[in-house]
């Protein structure tokens, strides 16, 4: 006769507990206070609702190219929105070049999707390179030249310009950027005092005033004769201005590496620049990535400030629109364009939010 | 007796150094060209347009009104006195917001700590939306979309003994000259006489600033809060404190020595972005100064060196205030 002390038969798996059902009275009502302001959020929210509802799907007009087609503030003019699709979404680009603008627009699509749908084995340095080479590639097709007749970038405006600029700054921003932080660490002081009166000088003054400088007082500062359109000049102050964020951002990255990676790579006989390539870059920029994204989403805010110095872009389009003399009116087409440009920075924002969030958890 | 040498720098230290010194050589050399050029090119501009150089216009008559001011204003004012009431309008916007953002960020801090239900869902879709959406439109769609709303002088909203609508709100004012007492605002025809007013411009930049910074001041509590330890929340319930004054007592004043960093940041940031109000015309710094006084004059690169100087001595006080309290805060540390 044997003994087994080890159980031999496998027990069959049990069935999961059922959830218990939610106790909807103490999730809404755990204390009587807290019952009261729930209750009194919850009217809140059914009445603006409710009007909300009201205003933009009930009463609202959906066709139209005038204002004739939105009397009274009672309902949202969503006519304004769709009549005017076009100018919001490519400004005054010439209508016969227009397959350009939808070869970037399906373009960048194709890239946003392969950059969600990754798999792990492309690494994130190669998303970040698309992000640098994509917008040159956009800008030489918008542009044109050679063969393509060429389109200035005057013309270019609403989503398109919103899209570009937000690229373009990303692109310039991160290299800058990561030359600023190497170069704050340097131990040469020229190099590092310069990093350090750049981006603290930058971080002190609103972007604002970065891009009035931009528009009135560097135009003084070029040789006479030699022009740079207002579009080009707020690209390079953006991408100045936020050059200065990232190289903040690059720099916690950089100072989250322990001495001892440096030491090791030293220990193996690499040279200071290989440990930087090999060894420092790689683990600061995948630390950094969440937060530039973040910066990603403060650049797409920040470019409806090109609208205040005369810069076509999303929110410039918008306003334009309800200054053209067939939509001059009720405050209220204003505000239906308001509306819908808010849900569409919601969404864009918010989305890139969630996919920073995801990125910090994979870490 | 031989003199000791002075240690002298080694060749192999300075063939290693050299480099390096080459390199910050260039790199002074390509500023100062650029410096040199920016320079040369201003004074070609400046002469081929007829710009005079100099502060001289400061003492200036400015010849145009301010639409609020802190301080006794004139269109015969030099233009000193424009630049500090546009600082003292920027200085009042910022002050009204961080306050008003500061207990909004609080109450929606602690909503997304309460247990889960509709407090938390609401505080979490206010944090979400708000701050997902550019600040300039939400100070445009307060401005142009919701004040637009409120109606004409003659049928004003009355508030207690305020008055409301669309040329702003009217708050009485203490008075002193015929008796001390209340200056209440009362409708005189088409206009509002007594009072103080609150400027549509400027409520529209408060609500909007305030709204927008809320969010963020909301997240940065939040963290501050969930660092305190919960024994501590739960010993003060354990002495009987009853659940506001534990958080009142106990639990923010421990949260805000982590928070108060961040948070001044962010303060700073809400100093900067009061700059938005040059969209809708409220007459701060950017405004006036970067705006009126530079085309006025036409002496763009005095204005807006003026205007980088203030915000920069607004930043520069903003971290002064929270390092200040911060070492308040540190030094009550019995731990």
């Amino acid at each position: 006769m044997t003994t087994h002390f080890v159980r031999q038969r496998l027990i069959d798996p049990r069935f999961a507990p059922a959830a218990a059902p939610i106790d909807w009275r103490r999730m809404l009502f755990p204390t009587p206070a807290i019952g009261v302001l729930s209750l009194l959020l919850l009217t809140l929210f059914a009445v603006s609702g409710w009007r909300f509802v009201q205003w933009a799907v009930v009463r609202a007009h959906w066709v139209g190219d005038s204002a004739e087609a939105c009397p009274g503030d009672a309902g949202a003019c969503w006519a304004f929105v769709t009549a005017r699709w076009k100018p919001w979404l490519v400004g005054n680009y010439p209508p016969d070049q227009l397959w350009r603008v939808w070869i970037c627009f399906a373009a960048f699509a194709l890239f946003w999707i392969w950059v969600l749908r990754r798999s792990q084995t492309a690494s994130l340095q190669r998303v970040l390179l698309g992000f640098v080479l994509l917008p040159v590639a956009f800008f030489v097709l918008l542009i044109g030249g050679g063969p393509l007749p060429v389109v200035a970038p005057t013309l270019w405006g609403g989503a398109l310009l919103t899209l570009i600029v937000t690229l373009a700054t990303f692109a310039t921003a991160l290299p800058i950027g990561l030359c600023l932080a190497l170069g704050r660490r340097s131990r040469m002081p020229v190099v590092r005092w310069s990093c350090i009166v750049f981006v603290e000088g930058m971080r002190s003054v609103p972007l604002l005033t970065v891009l009035f400088i931009a528009a009135t007082l560097v135009p003084l500062f070029l040789p006479r004769g030699f022009t740079m359109d207002l579009f080009s000049r707020a690209v390079v102050a953006f991408a100045l201005f936020n050059a200065a964020m990232a190289a903040e951002v690059f720099r916690g990255g950089l100072q989250a590496i322990g001495r001892g990676q440096i030491e090791a790579a030293t220990t193996v006989g690499l040279s200071d620049f290989a440990t930087l390539r090999l060894i420092v870059l790689p683990q600061a920029i995948t630390a950094v990535v969440p937060a530039l994204v973040n910066i990603m989403i403060a650049v797409i805010k920040e470019t409806t400030l090109l609208s205040v110095i005369g810069v076509n872009d999303l929110l410039s389009a918008v306003e334009s629109g309800a200054r053209s003399p067939a939509w001059i009116g009720e405050a209220n087409i204003l505000t239906s364009g308001y509306v819908f440009l808010a849900a569409v920075y919601l969404t864009v924002c918010y989305g890139l939010s969630r996919y920073s969030r995801r990125l910090e958890a994979q870490r | 007796m031989t003199p000791i040498p002075k240690p002298r720098m080694s060749r192999a230290v300075l063939k290693e150094r050299l480099p390096g010194y080459a390199a910050q050589a260039v790199l002074l050399a390509i500023v100062a060209w650029l410096v040199w050029r920016g320079v040369m090119n201003f004074e070609a501009n400046a002469r081929a347009l007829g710009l005079s150089v100099g502060f001289d216009f400061l003492r200036s008559q400015a010849g145009f009104q301010i639409a609020q001011s802190l301080i006794d204003f004139t269109p015969a004012s030099p233009y000193l006195e424009a630049i500090v009431a546009a600082t003292l309008n920027t200085l009042l916007v910022v002050v009204l917001a961080s306050v008003l953002s500061t207990v909004i960020g609080l109450c929606i801090a602690f909503g997304r700590l309460a247990p889960p239900g509709v407090i938390r869902g609401a505080s979490a879709a206010y944090v979400e939306a708000f701050r997902n959406i550019p600040l300039l439109l939400q100070i445009l769609f307060w401005y142009f979309s919701a004040i637009a709303l409120l109606p004409a002088v003659d049928d004003s909203i009355q508030l207690g003994p305020a008055l409301l609508n669309n040329r702003g709100l009217f708050l009485p004012s203490l008075q002193f000259d015929p008796a001390i007492g209340l200056n209440r605002p009362h409708v005189d025809g088409f206009d509002v006489t007594g009072g103080v007013v609150i400027l549509p411009e400027l409520m529209a930049l408060t609500l909007g600033l305030s709204i927008y910074n809320s969010t963020f001041l909301a997240e940065i509590f939040r963290a501050g809060i969930l660092s305190v330890p919960r024994g501590q929340s739960e010993a003060a319930a354990s002495v009987g404190l009853s659940g506001i004054r534990a958080a009142w007592l106990i639990v923010l004043p421990q949260a805000l020595r982590v928070a108060l960093p961040a948070a001044g940041g962010q303060y700073q940031t809400l100093a900067k972005a009061s700059s938005l109000a040059a969209a809708i015309g409220y007459p701060d710094i950017m405004q006036i100064v970067g705006g009126t006084v530079a085309s006025q004059t036409s002496q763009a690169l005095e204005a807006m060196t003026l205007v980088v100087l203030l915000y920069a001595a607004i930043n520069l006080v903003i971290a002064l205030i929270v390092n200040l309290l911060n070492r308040r805060l540190l030094a009550h540390e019995g731990r």
